[in-house]
């Protein structure tokens, strides 16, 4: 099957300044790909160029297998975006605005209310986007991608400047596209942890380049966890962990830190460890599991240091 | 598709200013037409009343009002940078800036339409309202209509640089610049030859006593107005978003 997005060496300057320097992008359809990356890396000039609103200085970008230059009305017709800030007409209803959209998309008119429907919006659908929220604003630009039945959906920092409780929306809202529409979706941050929560997959964008690619899976598999011990008589746990054949270190007073493999390997370490322990009359006041975050992973990738733990679960 | 475009840009204009615009600008003309009548001592007749009229609307009405509104129609998409998503549309880019040309020159060629009806309406009130009838005569529809469908033709030029400069410029400070800037010159240059050329003072040469002048000026506004809108619709459609 073709991936939703790939792009070969895709390149765009203006000027002097390189905006994006020859990124090869590999989306899978069915994906919720994050793309990610600081202010200015260059995210936002991706997505124009993905949408045709750009031309590359060099490369190409194929959609669904479709060159999105020659063929981009076609290619055009497989995507529905939301760039930057939602752009609304203001004196219009949600209707009205959904309406001109389906118009132009020679959709079906039952598409408006089922868009609308998806957002959550039916109930406002005839009031005037004027008076919309933010949180709003962006479900309707959500939906107005959405007209047309849309086999990959580009959304640009769709929770940018969302209350709390707005970016719950919209975190939730991207989950149930993936799972009831069976849309890929692209979609572009700089809140890393917000990406965490959704992605199957991510793309880290840095000063143009595209550092990283790869399924998240693959990326935690691949990331070294550790166990941390809290207990009463360290040197004692010491030498029972070296019998059992695990590595240890001192890490405080009472605290020892055992390397794990991976997930699966570090819990079922873990409750070996904790048994041992026990049947020893060790103490034990604490266990966890420590993996690092994207956030993590990317920082370091970015400055190119080893990736620092985070904890992800404490049990006491 | 193209008819999909023309019909988006009249839903867009729902509930806007444009509407707004466009009965205010032929209203104001005959408003001012009938209060001057008004102040008048002696009679005229019709003929003189709607030449007056259009010599109003055609000096600094229509270029101002062809100015506001280009930079109207623009700014519907250039406030809310909608072009980002129109322009990712599976639609040929031509389409929205035909649309947009179709729909400013609809409204145009209607105002000058509605100021044929207003002007009676007005000359008529102020003779209801007078003991002496100040018009003589009847109302000379087909020469009036003749004159300002004359001037609405010889406007396309004008018109057609005025929306390129307010589809070109996401600020709404440059046509507005070139607007003033032209109607002050136009009516500085009035009594000048070259008046014919010039754009903001093509449709003014429909009032002119020289037949072969009035041909050239609005042949050159009726014919450029049409290529400029042509080159617009390259410029435009080969330009990028954003």
């Amino acid at each position: 099957m073709n991936p939703a997005i790939k792009t070969l060496g895709l390149r765009c300057s203006f000027g002097k300044q390189v905006a994006v320097d020859g990124i090869e992008l590999a989306v899978p359809p069915g994906s919720v790909y994050g793309f990610l990356g600081p202010n200015g890396a260059g995210k936002t000039t991706t997505i124009r160029l993905l949408l045709g609103l750009l031309k590359p200085t060099a490369g190409s970008v194929r959609i669904f297998g479709l060159d999105a230059q020659s063929r981009r009305a076609e290619a055009a017709r497989l995507m529905g975006a939301l760039v930057e800030t939602p752009c609304h007409y203001d004196h219009l209803t949600a209707r009205e605005n959904l309406a001109i959209t389906r118009r132009l998309l020679g959709a079906a008119k039952s598409d408006v209310d089922r868009v609308l429907e998806t957002v959550d919006l039916a109930a406002d659908a005839d009031r005037r986007v004027g008076g919309f929220s933010l949180g709003m604003r962006q479900r309707l630009g959500i939906a107005r991608a959405l007209i047309g039945r849309p086999r990959l959906l580009l959304l640009d920092e769709p929770t940018n400047g969302l209350d709390p409780h707005g970016v719950l929306d919209v975190r939730r809202l991207i989950a149930s596209l993936a799972e009831r529409e069976g849309v890929t979706l692209f979609v572009s941050s700089h809140v890393l942890a917000e990406v965490e929560q959704t992605a199957t997959h991510v793309g880290l964008m840095h000063k143009g380049k595209l550092l990283l690619q790869s399924s998240v899976a693959a990326l935690r598999s691949i990331q070294t966890k550790t166990v941390r011990l809290k207990v009463d008589r360290t040197d004692e746990a010491i030498g029972l962990l070296g019998a059992m054949g695990f590595g240890s270190a001192r890490h405080g007073q009472h605290s020892l830190q055992v390397d794990a493999s991976c997930a699966e390997g570090a819990a079922r370490d873990l409750a070996a460890i904790n048994v041992k322990l026990v049947e020893r009359g060790i103490k034990v006041f604490g266990l966890e599991v420590s993996e690092p975050s994207l956030e993590d992973i990317f920082l370091g990738t970015i400055a190119g240091v080893p990736v620092p733990d985070r904890s992800m679960s404490l049990v006491s | 598709m193209i008819f999909s475009a023309i019909y988006c840009e009249f839903a867009k204009l729902r509930n806007s200013l444009v509407l707004l615009l466009c009965i205010a600008a032929p209203a104001m003309v005959a408003i001012l037409s009938g209060l001057i009548l008004l102040d008048r001592s002696e009679a005229t007749d019709w003929y003189m009343f709607s030449m007056q009229a259009a010599a109003m609307w055609s000096y600094f009405m229509l270029p101002m009002t062809v100015t506001a509104l280009t930079i109207l129609i623009a700014q519907i998409d250039h406030g809310p940078k909608a072009w980002n998503h129109l322009l990712a549309l599976p639609v040929p880019r031509w389409h929205f800036y035909a649309a947009k040309a179709f729909v400013v020159v609809s409204l145009v060629g209607a105002m000058s339409a509605a100021l044929v009806v207003l002007l009676p309406a007005a000359g008529g009130i102020v003779d209801l309202l007078l003991a002496d009838q100040k018009l003589k005569g009847a109302y000379p529809w087909f020469g009036t209509a003749s004159l300002i469908a004359t001037m609405f033709a010889g406007s396309l030029l004008l018109t057609a640089i005025q929306l390129w400069a307010s589809l070109r410029f996401r600020s709404f400070v440059p046509p507005l610049i070139l607007g003033i800037g032209g109607t002050f010159v136009a009516v500085a240059a009035t009594a000048s030859r070259q008046g014919a050329f010039f754009p903001w003072l093509i449709p003014t040469n429909a009032l002119g006593a020289d037949p072969e002048r009035v041909a050239t000026a609005i042949q050159i506004g009726f014919y450029g107005g049409i290529a400029v809108g042509i080159f617009m619709l390259f410029d435009m459609g080969h330009k990028q978003a954003g």
